[in-house]
Parts: structure tokens; C-alpha cells; sequence
């Protein structure tokens, strides 16, 4: 086994538009353990969700630059072919729960055959074993058993999210990837898959990655975190730091908008709009919006490593 | 009843019929059943309460969108049962409504000065000299300035918190006594999301404006609002100011929404949140007694069941529609 379960080395993804180059995923890097749940946060249009595709390799026709490395327990999974791609990473080892993916079960497919299809696709198993396997899973979830023979409309949203979630286990992957899970749903509902999915880290040291616009819901499950600006990262580090601390100008700023309901604070707003990724600026990406800008932001500021382990990509912290 | 309250609403009820077939009547989707209360001019009041619970039917009856099925709603002093259809037009000039996805919103096909215009032609203002000034304050308000260059803008080349400072803008150009926010940020971002709470904050204040505020996101509503009202299952069951109702909050269905919302902190991740088991109920065929007796962890048997709660006022303009406070305060009706 490697040291690490997951790592990402200057990832890059381009589109292909009409308008020229987006650069959504530019030169990320990051580590993820085992065990760990990793927050993703940052503005629409970020490229949380392109890091995500970039990943998992769900890529869409207009690619215009793929590279990096992705290791996945050592091993260099960008180097796979598309076939092995398929058998053996994705979903048998990274599992995928998509935005609002409660909405595209399969309508005419009881839940339970559908929970078990990735065991009959990726695993050959029995329909018999499959359908067990799910069941063991739903109770896992909080699915009640009856509900595998129902079909999707039957049931509630939150409900589907956790069949959503089960059919993300099934597999025993090593990671789970959750792309704003509980945005569509209810307060109660959401608190509800929270502990959901904090009892299948607990109890099956499961690992995450958790994208969202949503701060105070990641602080749920997450033990570290990744702050994304403009298609880069800006800071890293874990939840102390994340939430509480954290140093980046963007992240600071991000934080302070939060509105918190049990204590008061004075909340703050950041003017203007993240840049164009098709022209993205030469120096610092953030340096239009920041107030602590000087004069070194006109160069691209390096990602720097500090002692307590965070890293920041600010020339601040120099 | 005092000049300061420019709406009440007195026991509202807000049906809608299901049919089977086309005639046969099935039954009626009961989405606002039983609401009152008042509000004065200038004041922002919170409407929460998770999807299905009424609250966007509350605040669309109130806009004069969908009928009352009964009970009345006074604006000014006069009901608006009473009105025909051009008084009805007349009084929706005091309105504005700003809904939750700006861009389906806005007409993609006209220019944000012609979207800005078309309220004032309909209302008869038709005079160019006027509409130009009263288009140019309006976007200075909403800060989509220099004023100019927006004009000609089409609703695609706004960003999307642009996009919502044009429907506020629109919103506004009448100048309306009371404005309906529904979910007004929720598609936005975070950053972004702070910036247009306090504009509406700010046009609210400068204006005395009342203004309904529909969300589901409480942690939002102690910044900018005076009163919430938690709605459950077409009911308001909990109604105080808002500093009350986060320090001492009455209802348990209100206690559960609280402890399931998190502010960012990395101790959350350590502990499991206490939830109500199950999901709110159907409108069709609520529960008997009080609407949340199945999930409450406190339903007295024998009275929650049985018998629908009341609004008790344990203190001061403090309201709860539960039989636990059925000792402390008379039953009010406000």
C-alpha cells in the first residue's frame, strides 16, 4: 500500500469552446489519506466540478488539454486506457455521487436492481448476490429493506439520495466522490444524509471527496479542506485551519460571507467577479479582488508550503 | 387596528383542488391552512420552512398570484376579496416580487431598459422623461451602474448577481409599499449571495418597505430580518422576533430545524446531529391534531393526536402553535 491513498499532481483540463481555451483545472495538486474527507470549496465556475471529471475521467468531447497524475495507491491511473479506466477504477474503486443525482434513477427500474447493478456490471456476481449485497447496504444508508423493490417515484428525495449514497458503497470503493450532495434537499433531510455519511466513515473508514458550495454543510464530515479560485487552488489545509483560520485573502474572505445562525458576526461580501477563465490574469488570480495586494501580485504567486502543514498560494506568506 | 400596519392577513386559507379525470374532485392539496398575522410597514419579516411547506403559496396569495380559498387579506385597510379586476391591478402597483432564478426571470430577448419600462406602461406611465428618471434611480439604487451601459444590456450578458440586481430593480420601479423576495439568493453564490441580502437590506430601510422574505436557509434570516414565522405543513408554527426566536425557541419542530443547521466548524465533524425521524406529512390528508405530532419527540398522546394547537403566547409577541406552552399565556389569535 502507498502512503498515500490518493494524490494529484499538476492536474490540468482544458475545453475547447467556441470562445477560445477554458482553463477550468489548472496545475492542481493535492494528497488525500485514507480515512480522510476532503471539503472542495469555491465560487460556480471555480472548476470544482471539472476537478471532479478530471478525476474520475468523466469528460465531456471538447477536451483540449488532459494531463498530470493521478495516483491512486501509487499507481498512475492516467495512464490507464479507457477500458481499463472503466473495469477497474471507476466506480469498482471511485464511486461518484453527481449533483441532484437522485433525479436520474432509472424510472422504470426497482431501486434495489438498480443499487445492484454496478456488483452485476463491475463485480460478475449473481442477480441473487447482487440484490443481497444491496440490501446490506441500504440498511447501512437508513434505507428500509422493502424499499429496494420500489420504484424511484415512489419514493422521497431524501430517500433517493441514500440509494444514491448506497449504490456509491456497493462496490467497497476507495473513494467516494460527492458532487454537492444534499444541496437539492430539506434541512432535516440533509442533516439527515450527514449522519449518514459520517456513520460510513466512522464505521468503514471510508474516504471522500466533497464538492460544494456549501461550507457549513462540509464541516459535517470533512477533516481537511481545499480552497479553488479561478480554476487553482488557493489554500489547503486541515479543518482547523480550513474553517476557522485560514490564511489565503480569498479564503478568508469566503469564510467571513458564511452567515452562521448560532453566533453573530458581521458578514462581508466580495465586489467584483472571478476571472474569465478563458484570459485568466498573469499574476495572482486573486489580486483584482484583494485588498492586501502589492506589488509582487503582478507575478503568479508559488504554492508555499508552511510549518503547520497548510500550503497558500499568496505571496504574503512568503 | 393601527395606521402602522399596512397588511393583515386573518385566518387565510389557500386550497387547491385535485381532480381525478376532469371533473370528479379528488380531494384538496391544503398548502396554507389557518394563517393570520400582521405586518407593519417597514418591517422584514422571514417566511421559513423546508419545500412543501407552504410558504411560497403564502406569500404568492398574499401577491394576488393564486385566490384565497378563504379568510382575508387587507392591505391598507381594504380587502382584497372586495376588489374588481382593475382595482386588483391598481393594487398590484404597491407590490414587487423577486423569485428565485433571476435569468428565468428576466425576457431574454428584451434589453433590461425595455424590461425595465414594461411595468410602468402597463401602469400607465407612459410619459419617456419620467421612465428614463425613474429607470436611472432605480438602477443606481441596485448599483448596476454606470447606468448607461446597462441599458441596453440583455439579461445573458449579467452575471448572475447582476441578474438579480435587475429583478430587484424591476421590482422596485413602481415603488411598492411591500416586496416578495422568494429564496432571492439561493442560486447564487456565497460571496455574492451577502452582497444582495444587504442591498435588499439597504432599498428596505431607505424606502420603509416591508418586505416578505421566503427562505429556507435560517442562517440568513438573523441578518436580515425583524420577524420570522417557521412554517410546518401549511401552518405558521412558531412566530417571534428574531433575536427571540434563536435564543429561546418553543416549538420542537423550530428546536429541530436549529440543531440541524451547522456554522462552520471543524467539531461537527465529531458528533451526530439529533434528527426528528420521518418526513413532513401530506397536504392532502394531514394528520389529525397537531401537524407534527408523528415525528415530535414531546406529542402528548391523547391531546397532540386529537386536537389541533391553538397559538398559545408564552411571552410578548412570541407565538407557538403547541399544546406544551398551553399553561403559559391565553391563547392568542394575532
Amino acid at each position: 500500500m502507498a502512503e498515500h491513498l490518493l494524490e494529484v499532481k499538476d492536474l490540468y483540463l482544458y475545453f475547447r469552446t467556441t470562445r477560445g481555451v477554458v482553463q477550468a483545472v489548472d496545475g492542481v495538486s493535492f494528497i488525500l489519506d485514507r480515512n480522510d474527507a476532503l471539503a472542495v470549496i469555491g465560487e460556480s465556475g471555480c472548476g470544482k466540478t471539472s476537478l471532479v471529471r478530471a478525476i474520475l475521467r468523466l469528460l465531456p468531447r471538447n477536451v483540449h488539454t488532459y494531463k498530470g497524475s493521478i495516483l491512486l495507491d501509487g499507481v498512475d491511473i492516467m495512464k490507464f486506457s479507457e477500458e481499463r479506466f472503466r473495469s477497474e477504477v471507476r466506480w469498482t474503486r471511485m464511486s461518484f455521487v453527481a449533483q441532484a443525482a437522485m433525479n436520474a434513477l432509472n424510472p422504470v427500474l426497482r431501486v434495489g436492481m438498480q443499487m445492484a447493478e454496478p456488483l452485476v456490471i463491475h463485480h460478475h456476481l449473481s442477480k441473487q448476490e447482487s440484490l443481497a449485497q444491496a440490501m446490506e447496504v441500504s440498511r447501512m444508508v437508513g434505507l428500509p429493506p422493502d424499499f429496494l423493490s420500489r420504484y424511484a417515484f415512489e419514493l422521497s428525495g431524501g430517500m433517493r439520495q441514500r440509494a444514491i449514497i448506497a449504490m456509491a458503497m456497493i462496490t467497497k470503493p476507495d473513494l467516494i466522490v460527492l458532487d454537492e450532495p444534499t444541496s437539492a434537499l430539506d434541512m432535516l433531510t440533509q442533516a439527515n444524509i450527514m449522519n449518514v455519511l459520517k456513520g460510513i466513515k466512522r464505521d468503514l473508514q471510508q474516504s471522500f471527496i466533497f464538492i460544494t458550495h456549501d461550507v457549513a454543510t462540509t464541516s459535517e464530515l470533512c477533516n481537511r479542506g481545499v480552497v479553488m479560485y479561478a480554476g487553482q487552488i488557493a489554500e489547503v489545509g486541515d479543518a482547523h485551519q480550513f474553517y476557522l483560520d485560514p490564511f489565503h485573502p480569498y479564503a478568508q474572505k469566503l469564510m467571513a460571507s458564511v452567515p452562521t445562525l448560532h453566533q453573530d458576526k458581521e458578514l462581508e461580501f466580495i465586489p467584483g467577479q472571478p476571472p474569465s477563465l478563458l484570459d485568466p490574469p498573469q499574476g495572482c488570480r486573486f489580486a483584482a479582488r484583494c485588498e492586501k495586494r502589492f506589488e509582487k501580485c503582478d507575478q503568479e504567486p508559488p504554492m508555499l508550503e508552511l510549518e503547520d502543514g497548510r500550503r497558500v498560494k499568496c505571496w504574503l506568506y512568503e | 387596528m393601527q395606521d402602522n400596519v399596512l397588511l393583515s392577513v386573518r385566518d387565510l386559507r389557500t386550497w387547491f383542488e385535485l381532480r381525478r379525470w376532469v371533473f370528479a374532485r379528488a380531494g384538496y392539496v391544503r398548502a396554507v391552512d389557518g394563517v393570520s398575522f400582521d405586518l407593519p410597514r417597514g418591517e422584514a419579516l422571514a417566511l421559513v420552512g423546508e419545500s412543501g411547506s407552504g410558504k411560497t403559496t403564502l406569500a404568492r396569495t398574499i401577491l394576488g398570484l393564486y385566490k384565497p380559498t378563504s379568510g382575508e387579506i387587507l392591505f391598507e385597510g381594504v380587502n382584497l376579496g372586495t376588489l374588481n379586476r382593475r382595482e386588483m391591478r391598481k393594487y398590484r402597483a404597491n407590490l414587487g416580487y423577486v423569485m428565485q432564478d433571476p435569468y428565468g426571470a428576466l425576457p431574454p430577448f428584451l434589453s433590461l431598459r425595455s424590461i425595465l419600462a414594461e411595468p410602468m406602461r402597463i401602469h400607465g406611465i407612459s410619459d419617456r422623461k419620467e421612465q428614463n428618471r425613474r429607470i436611472n434611480d432605480v438602477l443606481e439604487e441596485v448599483k448596476l451602474t454606470p447606468v448607461n451601459d446597462f441599458l441596453t444590456k440583455f439579461p445573458h450578458m449579467l452575471s448572475g448577481g447582476q441578474q438579480q440586481r435587475a429583478v430587484i430593480a424591476r421590482a422596485m420601479i413602481l415603488r411598492p409599499k411591500l416586496i416578495g423576495a422568494d429564496e432571492p439568493v439561493s442560486m447564487l453564490d456565497a460571496s455574492v449571495r451577502v452582497e444582495i441580502l444587504k442591498l435588499l437590506r439597504r432599498i428596505q430601510e431607505s424606502h420603509n418597505l416591508a418586505v416578505i422574505y421566503i427562505t429556507h436557509d435560517l442562517s440568513t434570516v438573523r441578518y436580515f430580518s425583524e420577524r420570522i414565522f417557521i412554517m410546518y405543513a401549511a401552518k405558521t408554527v412558531e412566530k417571534a422576533p428574531v433575536d427571540r426566536l434563536l435564543s429561546n425557541h418553543l416549538h420542537p419542530y423550530t428546536k429541530a430545524l436549529l440543531a440541524a443547521i451547522p456554522d462552520p466548524d471543524p467539531k461537527n465533524a465529531e458528533t451526530f446531529r439529533d434528527i426528528p425521524p420521518g418526513e413532513p406529512p401530506s397536504l392532502v390528508n394531514p394528520p389529525s391534531g397537531c401537524r407534527f405530532h408523528p415525528r415530535c419527540p414531546r406529542a402528548i398522546e391523547g391531546l397532540c393526536d386529537v386536537k389541533e394547537p391553538p397559538a398559545f403566547e408564552p411571552e410578548p409577541e412570541h407565538f407557538v402553535e403547541c399544546w406544551l406552552y398551553r399553561g403559559e399565556g391565553d391563547a392568542g389569535t394575532a
